[in-house]
C-alpha cells in the first residue's frame, strides 16, 4: 500500500501539472549542455613539466612523450628548472659569461648526457653502471628518446626565467624542432588543451 | 589488401609501439600489419594502442616471451 503510494505522485498534482513549464526547462537545460559540450576543447594531449635534471626522470619523461606520439596523442614537454639542464649543447660556442653565470654553468650538468641517477648514482659509477645495462637490454637512451620525440612531433618548450636564472641563453641549447623559450602561460595553455598533465 | 611484417624483436619500450606507428602511417587503409615482439610490455600495451587509434587488433598470439599481434589499419584513418 505505502510502496504503491510513493510510485504514484498524488492525483491533484498530475491534474494542475502544466506540461509546458516542464518543457521548458528542459529545452533550456539541453542548450545549456550543448553549449557547455561545444565550448570544451579536444582532450586528449600529454603535458609534461619537467623539473629535474635527473637521469631516471628525464627518462621517464621522454618515454612517455614519446609513446604518447606513437599513440596518436599531441605531446609537450616544458622543461624548468634544473630540468633545462638535459636541453644544454655540451659545447655552446663561446661567450662573454658574468663569474656567477660561469660557477652555474659548472654545476648544472652539461647536457642529457651528463645527467646522473637520482639514486644509485655512486659519484658517478653508478649511473654509468645502469647506463651499460640499459644498452645491453636495448632500452633507448636520452640521445635515441630526443631523436625519437623530433621525429614523432613532440613538442618541447624551456622556462625563459629558468634559463635567466642559470645564466644560459637560447644558443647554449640543442636544436630541437620549434623549441622555444616560454613562460607559465604557455604551458597552462597546452596543459588545459590536455588530458594527461605530469609534474616530473 | 597488403600484409606486412615488423620485426621488433629486441627493442624496449616505448620502441615497438614507435615503430608500430612509424610502418601503418605508411600502409593503407585495411592492410594489415604483422607485428613480432618480445618486449614484455607488448602485449597489454598493442591491445591499448589499438584500442586509443582505432585500428583493429585482429589476432594475437603468445608463444612464451614472443608475441605476434595482427593489426588492421582502420578505413578511414583516425
Amino acid at each position: 500500500m505505502n510502496a504503491f503510494n510513493l510510485r504514484q505522485p498524488p492525483a491533484e498534482s498530475v491534474a494542475s501539472e502544466d506540461p509546458n513549464p516542464r518543457l521548458e526547462a528542459l529545452e533550456s537545460s539541453v542548450a545549456e549542455l550543448r553549449r557547455r559540450v561545444e565550448a570544451t576543447p579536444p582532450t586528449s594531449g600529454v603535458a609534461l613539466l619537467v623539473s629535474s635534471a635527473d637521469l631516471d626522470r628525464q627518462m621517464a619523461a621522454l618515454m612517455i612523450a614519446t609513446g604518447a606520439a606513437s599513440m596518436g596523442v599531441e605531446a609537450y614537454v616544458f622543461f624548468a628548472f634544473f630540468g633545462i639542464a638535459a636541453l644544454r649543447r655540451p659545447a655552446p660556442p663561446p661567450r662573454p659569461r658574468s663569474p656567477i653565470d660561469r660557477v652555474l654553468g659548472w654545476f648544472l650538468p652539461k647536457g642529457r648526457n651528463a645527467l646522473g641517477l637520482s639514486h644509485m648514482h655512486f659519484g658517478g659509477l653508478g649511473t654509468l653502471m645502469l647506463q651499460k645495462r640499459m644498452r645491453d637490454h636495448n632500452v633507448p637512451d636520452l640521445n635515441e628518446l630526443f631523436a625519437m620525440a623530433a621525429e614523432g612531433g613532440v613538442r618541447m618548450s624551456v622556462c625563459a626565467t629558468s634559463l635567466d636564472l642559470m645564466g644560459l641563453q637560447r644558443g647554449d641549447l640543442i636544436d630541437y624542432p620549434g623549441l622555444e623559450a616560454c613562460g607559465v602561460g604557455t604551458f597552462l595553455s597546452r596543459g588545459h588543451d590536455s588530458r594527461v598533465t605530469l609534474f616530473v | 589488401m597488403k600484409e606486412h611484417i615488423l620485426d621488433t624483436q629486441g627493442m624496449k619500450c616505448p620502441k615497438p609501439l614507435f615503430e608500430v606507428h612509424r610502418l601503418i602511417k605508411s600502409v593503407a587503409g585495411g592492410d594489415t600489419v604483422q607485428v613480432i615482439a618480445d618486449d614484455p610490455a607488448f602485449p597489454l600495451d598493442i591491445e591499448a594502442w589499438c584500442r586509443r587509434t582505432g585500428h583493429a587488433l585482429r589476432d594475437f598470439k603468445r608463444d612464451g616471451a614472443r608475441s605476434v599481434a595482427l593489426i588492421e589499419k582502420a578505413k578511414a584513418t583516425p
